[in-house]
């Protein structure tokens, strides 16, 4: 249907976006940095929108939109560089942080960015990924091992 | 130094651009209009395998089907199932009124914003009828006066030009009418038409021939005015009388109106969706297309065409999209719906003294969606006495 009003399936759908949007943009940030992530999340949300019948059904929209966002940016995946350094570093950061996880796998990226960084537990990082619990506790325990390896070879000591 | 956790987080975060739902729907808008298209790589082996898959199904399941099956075969299908449980019909006892709520759009206004944009708005419009049994009652139509979009991206171009107030807005809600007495037919006031269908046949041959001829013509004016094909006067208008509100309706009227819809080629399935009050329904549509022609325009004042003092005018291929929303618990038609293509249409003022168009004309979307529906005790009650 075309020239749909402002009602209450829209109203709704803003709700969607301001609560689950974020969790679903910082899950594909962590996979696919800033720019391609954005992208992902935006092709993720623009589908909920079109499918959003389907999805009021779903257990687990989020997990779906998770999929949908990765397939669908997959074909216009831009950047190389998946967190660009800053303009102007600031001091508290880590100058080697976003090469660092860069360097890592997807999954080991993935987990240690919403477990450590965010504070997700494993279990709600399986939800989304669709990966098992255990497999997402050794993505991050390998891939913070590795960032903390790149870390220290660069000079820096982290605990 | 930050420990290793707040840093990633600080860092990630510091380079996320939030998404605003505004940013969704336009993108969702774009996808509408064909300017998203996905990948031709990555869509190419999924629609191999799905094409395969999908001849497999019919080969297996629909043995029979020829041209015109798919989607068209799918609606007579639904149609009929429609038809077999058409059995819904409000009983109205003595003193008792058939309420009816529909939304729908009061006059369009194409609206020049001081930064130079047009956006396409009309005022939303709530028609309420009451109507016994002898088809008397009383109606109300109250415009509200918060401005309505055509489109998101027309919403958005409001909000960017700071939500001015538009020429059309008038200062509050309000009725603008309200008539009592025969309600049958109310033209000048309803735009919702009421239709006394005592007299129309129930078997699906006479039925169909009573719906291309001229009735209802002038209560449903809009869409059979625009309609090309005789199929289309029968889709509107049986869907239409499915919608209501109707006197005399009996669930042998109701039966044969699903079928003779689920006969007309053409008419498609396209599944479930939401309509614009927010309800969710089977939605079936029929596209109603206007080849290019030539069109003769006289030009002197008591001159017709045929005459040497008129032009001969170019008018574009177009087409129209009637649609109806069912709701497949109660039978009832929740919502129709016409949508014309292409939305500007190139106009002509002078057709005498243009060879080109110089303006384009915005042709919107009209649509009526049922909002409540209830049988209740008076002509002023809003609340069921049962249900309906």
């Amino acid at each position: 249907m075309q020239g749909r009003v402002m009602g209450r399936a829209e109203e709704d759908f803003v709700r969607f976006v301001e609560t689950t949007g974020p969790r679903l943009h910082r899950a594909l940030v962590a996979r696919f940095g800033w720019e391609d992530g954005r992208e992902a999340a935006a092709e993720a949300l623009a589908f909920a929108w079109e499918h959003r019948l389907e999805l009021a059904e779903m257990d687990n929209p989020v997990g779906y939109l998770y999929r949908v966002g990765a397939n669908r940016s997959r074909s216009r995946r831009k950047t190389r560089v998946l967190f660009p350094e800053p303009a102007t570093q600031e001091p508290w950061f880590e100058p080697q942080l976003g090469q660092g996880l860069a360097a890592l796998p997807e999954r080991q990226r993935v987990a240690v960015v919403l477990i450590h960084g965010y504070g997700w537990s494993s279990s709600e990082v399986a939800d989304v990924t669709g990966l098992k619990r255990s497999t997402v506790q050794t993505h991050l325990e390998r891939g913070l091992a590795r960032l903390r390896k790149h870390l220290k070879v660069r000079g820096h000591e982290h605990a | 130094m930050l420990d290793l956790s707040e840093e990633i987080r600080t860092f990630v975060e510091g380079g996320i651009r939030p998404l605003s739902a505004d940013e969704i729907f336009t993108r969702a808008h774009q996808s509408d209009e064909g300017h998203r298209r996905p990948n031709r790589r990555h869509v190419l082996a999924p629609l191999v395998v799905a094409g395969v898959a999908a001849a497999l199904v019919v080969l297996l399941v629909y043995p029979q089907w020829g041209p015109g099956g798919g989607p068209q075969r799918a609606a007579a299908s639904e149609l009929l199932l429609f038809a077999s449980r058409a059995n819904d019909v409000p009983n109205l006892g003595p003193g008792q009124y058939l309420y009816s709520e529909m939304q729908t759009q009061g006059p369009y206004g194409g609206d020049r914003l001081d930064s130079g944009v047009t956006v396409h708005d009309y005022l939303s419009v709530t028609d309420q009828t009451w109507v016994n049994a002898q088809g008397y009652g009383r109606f109300v139509v109250t415009t509200h006066a918060t401005p309505q979009f055509y489109s998101m991206s027309d919403r958005l171009k409001w909000l960017k030009a700071g939500s001015p107030l538009l020429p059309m807005s008038s200062p509050s809600s309000g009725q603008v009418g309200v008539r009592t007495g025969s309600i049958v037919p109310q033209l000048d006031l309803a735009p919702t038409p009421n239709f006394n269908v005592t007299d129309l046949p129930t078997t699906t041959a006479a039925l169909k021939r009573a719906l291309t001829s001229d009735l209802f013509n002038t209560e449903i004016p809009i869409e059979v005015l625009q309609c090309h094909s005789s199929d289309c006067l029968v889709v509107v208008k049986a869907a239409a009388i499915l919608q209501g509100p109707d006197i005399g309706v009996t669930p042998a009227l109701r039966r044969a109106l699903f079928e003779v819809l689920a006969h007309v080629p053409g008419v498609v399935n396209d599944g479930k969706v939401i309509d614009h009050v927010g309800v969710s329904g089977i939605e079936l549509s029929y596209v109603d297309r206007i080849p290019a022609h030539e069109e003769e325009v006289g030009c002197g004042h008591g001159v017709g065409p045929g005459n040497s003092n008129s032009v001969t005018v170019h008018i574009a291929a177009s087409s129209n999209r009637f649609s109806f929303v069912v709701d497949p618990n109660r039978t009832q038609v929740i919502q129709t719906e016409q949508d014309p293509k292409p939305r500007n249409q190139p106009m002509l003022e002078n057709p005498c003294f243009e060879s080109s168009p110089t303006t384009y004309q915005f042709d919107p979307p009209h649509w009526v969606s049922v909002q409540s529906e209830a049988v209740v005790a008076s002509d002023t009650s809003t609340t069921s006495t049962h249900a309906s």
